[in-house]
Order: structure tokens, then C-alpha cells, then sequence
């Protein structure tokens, strides 16, 4: 018994050619995957300079969909590239002091770029099904993982970048063919097409028109009143204070402020918009919720439109019980302080006895359950 | 040429050096990334790896040459679409109070395809061996 060496293995379709555009295929997914995830960090905690507001109402909803399916379809396009260098893990070092070291930094890089990409599907995938196996805080480690890997792949393309170009230069003599060994075409014809197949079974949960094909969909849309639940009432620690008769939402601004209970609000203008709402995992549908603009609370305690809300649950468990709505938000009539959804009085599940709805927010701050709204400034 | 490899190298050293700085922000859950991140490239190096070369090996030596070729194709596609939804087939996750969350009847989805997949493969095998004999049987 010993080692393999580099050439023991002998798939005709392995090599540079097919490794490149494999690889070129995963970069495309996975940046698109990056940027969609940072746009999701930016989401969370809105910094003055970023251009985020109200409109467009569906952008969340798009980018969250399009990150966890480029995430999903990454999947057998990493194992197909793993596959096709994975003889190289056999090479011998080199002699040399100076090649040693180049070669001990580039395989080094790998196992950096190789380990982080590993990471972030794989987290990625358990978190989109609320597995948590492990003990690190899933959103903080998925982004710092997320700037190692697109690190490490920019890093890897200049290390390759002679060797992708020649891949894709003109073609020298093909190999011999061997009879019945799968060739290079059909190889990334068969990791694209699993990336296709994989993406389409799952997708549904952000493309309404997929929803009967994507038989593997985390979530089919289904739920009361027509929409899906991330986290109930009894998880959220918010059923007693949510069904309490006596509730009151108080409205505060310096020293002024009102108390409403529910019968109050519905008396108030109601508006009906029909909102999309999506979760950073990927699921996302539209509904019709009718309610209190979140402005219009405002004026009861002469605060201007353009106030950013800090809004509080009932909650007493998870780490979203307090989210803070920007003043662009608050401004646009479509934010809503909801009591219906589909006509219907909010399902407790859904944030009875009033929730948060705004365009173009992330659904963990579409905050359920509201007991005060405080103008901060 | 270099100067392309250095519009991408450095970037990228600066986005993985801001990365660690995220990850020692937060030292809780340090040890847990990396035996996460460590793990899942050894369970592929010494694991998935070897296992795909075997099995690969051993359908090389089982099935019929002629139809070889589609048929390792297509149980490789069907390897790689389990991979990829292998989070909603494991039975983990979900809530007991949230219904809505895990709504699909995943075995029976997955049992469904992977019986189309093993009968497309044995039609495959079928023809493969018919046009064996035809071959070895035929009047040279």
C-alpha cells in the first residue's frame, strides 16, 4: 500500500479545462451570493450613507431569493471543481527551500479558500431549515466567513490566472479518448445541469410560479391566513402579553404620547397595501395587510413624518424584540402598523394584536407584536 | 498579466484579513468556526473524496462500456442535487409549534426521483449489455 501519486488517477475529463470553467461558473454563484448577503448585513443596521429605502418594495425579497439559490446551486458546482483537482492533493512538494515555501503558501490558500467555502454552505444550508448544530452565532460567523472566502477566491484567481487563461485559449491535441470514461463537456454539462435541477426543486419558496414544481422547497407559502410563520408567538415568549384584553400600544415623542388600545387603532384611517414580505433564509410572498400608517401615528404626537421609529415587542425571547425604523421608512404611507392580513384580523402568529409591515425591510424587522413606537429623532 | 494578478491578489488579502478581524471580534463562538470550517474539508479530503473515486472505480468495472458513460453521468447528477438538498432530507431542523416551516413531504420526493434515476441507469445497463453480445456474438 502506498500514497497515490498524481498520475494513479484517471478520469479523462480531469484537467485545467474543465477546472476553469467549473471554476468560473462557482465564482459567478458565489459572488453573486456575496454581495446579495452583504446587501442583507447593510439591511440590518442601515449605515446613513447606504441607499436604502422604501423602494423598490420587492428589492429584499429579490436579493434574498437570488442569494439562497445561487447558495443552493453552488453546491454541486464545488464538489464537481473539488472533484477535478483532487489529484493535485497528492502532489509531492517540491525541492527547494524558496519553491517549498511557495508551494506550502499556495496550499495553504487552498485549504483557506476550500474550508471557508465549505463553511458558508454548509451553515448556510442548515440555517435555511433552523438546524444549529454548532455553537457560534450563525449571522456573524456566515459574514465573517463570507469575506474569507470571497478573499480567498480572489487570491486564488491571481495565483491560476496563467493557467485559466491558457484553459480557455485554443485547444491543444485532445487526449486519448478511453472507451466509456465520461469526457470534459459532459462532465460540466452534468454539474450545471445538477445545479439546475437542485436550484428549481428548492426555489419555490421566493418564486410563487415554482412553488408546485419545487417539490424540496423548505417552505411550500403555506400558513394562516395564507402566509408562513419564522417564529410563533409561544417561541417568541409573546402570548400572553399579545392576548392580553386589556393591551395598549403607546406612542411616545419626548413628553407626549398616547396610548391606543386595539379597538382605537381600527377606528384611525385605515390603509390596505399589498407587501411582499421576506426572511433572510430565502422564503419571501406577497399579502394584503391593511392597518395604521406608521406617520399618521406620529401626527397624534406631533412628531413629522420623517422620524426614525424605534418600535418594541411584546416578546420576551429572540434577538429581535426591538428594531429601529428609519425615517425614509416611516415617511412612505406603505408602512404600516398592521392589524389585518387577507382581511382578517393578524393571526397571533402573524403579530397580534399589531405588527410592523414596510417595503423593501427584512422580515425579522418587520417587527410583530408592537407595544410601543418611540420617535428618536 | 501581473498587474491583473495584483488587482485581484490584494483585495483579496484585505478582504480575507477583514474577515479574521470579524471572527476574533466575536472570540464566543472562535473554536466552534473552526471545527466547523476544519471538519467539513477533512470529512470531504478523507470521506466524500475517496469514496466518490471508489465507487467511481467499481461502476467503471461493472458497467457495460458502451453506455458507461451516461449512466456514471447520471447518478453523479443525482449525487450531487442529493448533496445540495440533503438539509431538508436529514430530518434536522424545523420547529414543533411552526407547521409552516419544512411543509414537503421530502422522502417521498427524493424516493420518487431516485427510483426514475436506478430504472433510466438499469435501461442504460440493458442496452449496454444487449449491444455487448451483438458485438461479441456477431461474425467477425
Amino acid at each position: 500500500m502506498r500514497l497515490p501519486r498524481v498520475e494513479d488517477f484517471e478520469a479523462r475529463a480531469r484537467g485545467p479545462r474543465l477546472t476553469a470553467r467549473v471554476g468560473t461558473w462557482l465564482g459567478v454563484a458565489f459572488g453573486i451570493c456575496f454581495l446579495t448577503g452583504m446587501w442583507s448585513h447593510l439591511q440590518y443596521d442601515p449605515p446613513s450613507w447606504a441607499p436604502i429605502g422604501p423602494r423598490p418594495a420587492s428589492l429584499y425579497r429579490w436579493t434574498q431569493g437570488l442569494h439562497v439559490a445561487t447558495g443552493i446551486a453552488c453546491v454541486p458546482l464545488l464538489l464537481v471543481k473539488l472533484w477535478s483537482v483532487f489529484p493535485r492533493l497528492f502532489a509531492r512538494p517540491p525541492a527547494g527551500v524558496r519553491r517549498l515555501a511557495l508551494h506550502a503558501l499556495e496550499r495553504g490558500s487552498i485549504a483557506v479558500l476550500v474550508a471557508s467555502a465549505l463553511f458558508q454552505l454548509v451553515s448556510g444550508l442548515l440555517n435555511v431549515v433552523q438546524w444549529y448544530p454548532w455553537s457560534f452565532s450563525f449571522r456573524p460567523a456566515h459574514e465573517a466567513v463570507a469575506w474569507i472566502a470571497i478573499g480567498s477566491i480572489l487570491v486564488h484567481v491571481a495565483v491560476k490566472l496563467p493557467v485559466v487563461r491558457q484553459a480557455f485559449g485554443p485547444e491543444a491535441e485532445d487526449d486519448v479518448v478511453r472507451s466509456g470514461a465520461p469526457g470534459r463537456r459532459a462532465v460540466l454539462a452534468t454539474a450545471l445541469g445538477a445545479s439546475a435541477v437542485a436550484t428549481v426543486l428548492t426555489v419555490g419558496q421566493s418564486v410563487p410560479w415554482l412553488r408546485r414544481v419545487s417539490v424540496l422547497a423548505v417552505r411550500d407559502g403555506t400558513g394562516p391566513q395564507g402566509l408562513p410563520i419564522n417564529r410563533t408567538a409561544r417561541a417568541a415568549g409573546a402570548v400572553e402579553a399579545a392576548t392580553d384584553a386589556d393591551f395598549r400600544l403607546e406612542v411616545v415623542h419626548g413628553d407626549r404620547s398616547v396610548t391606543l388600545s386595539r379597538a382605537d387603532l381600527a377606528a384611525l384611517p385605515q390603509r390596505t397595501h399589498r407587501l411582499p414580505i421576506a426572511c433572510v433564509e430565502g422564503w419571501s410572498r406577497s399579502a394584503t395587510w391593511t392597518g395604521v400608517a406608521v406617520r399618521d401615528l406620529l401626527e397624534l404626537v406631533g412628531a413629522p413624518a420623517a422620524s426614525t421609529v424605534r418600535v418594541t415587542s411584546m416578546q420576551t425571547r429572540g434577538a429581535f424584540a426591538r428594531s429601529e425604523l428609519p425615517a425614509v421608512f416611516v415617511e412612505d404611507h406603505r408602512t404600516l402598523l398592521a392589524l389585518e392580513l387577507e382581511g382578517e384580523p393578524l393571526d397571533l402568529d402573524h403579530g397580534f394584536p399589531c405588527r410592523i409591515i414596510a417595503p423593501n425591510r427584512p422580515g425579522v424587522l418587520q417587527t410583530k407584536w408592537v407595544r410601543t413606537l418611540e420617535v428618536r429623532a | 498579466m501581473r498587474v491583473a494578478r495584483l488587482l485581484l491578489a490584494l483585495p483579496g488579502v484585505a478582504a480575507i484579513v477583514w474577515g479574521v478581524l470579524l471572527l476574533l471580534d466575536r472570540p464566543d463562538g472562535l473554536v466552534s468556526v473552526l471545527v466547523w470550517a476544519g471538519g467539513a474539508v477533512l470529512v470531504h479530503d478523507l470521506v466524500v473524496a475517496p469514496l466518490t473515486v471508489v465507487v467511481g472505480l467499481a461502476l467503471g468495472r461493472v458497467l457495460p462500456p458502451s453506455t458507461r458513460a451516461p449512466a456514471l453521468l447520471l447518478l453523479a447528477g443525482w449525487a450531487l442535487v442529493t448533496v445540495a438538498v440533503a438539509n431538508v432530507l436529514s430530518g434536522q431542523g424545523g420547529k414543533p409549534d411552526n407547521p409552516t416551516l419544512l411543509t414537503g413531504d421530502y422522502g417521498l420526493a427524493w424516493g420518487v426521483a431516485t427510483v426514475l434515476v436506478a430504472l433510466a441507469v438499469g435501461a442504460l445497463v440493458v442496452v449496454g449489455v444487449r449491444q455487448e453480445r451483438r458485438r461479441t456474438s456477431a461474425p467477425s
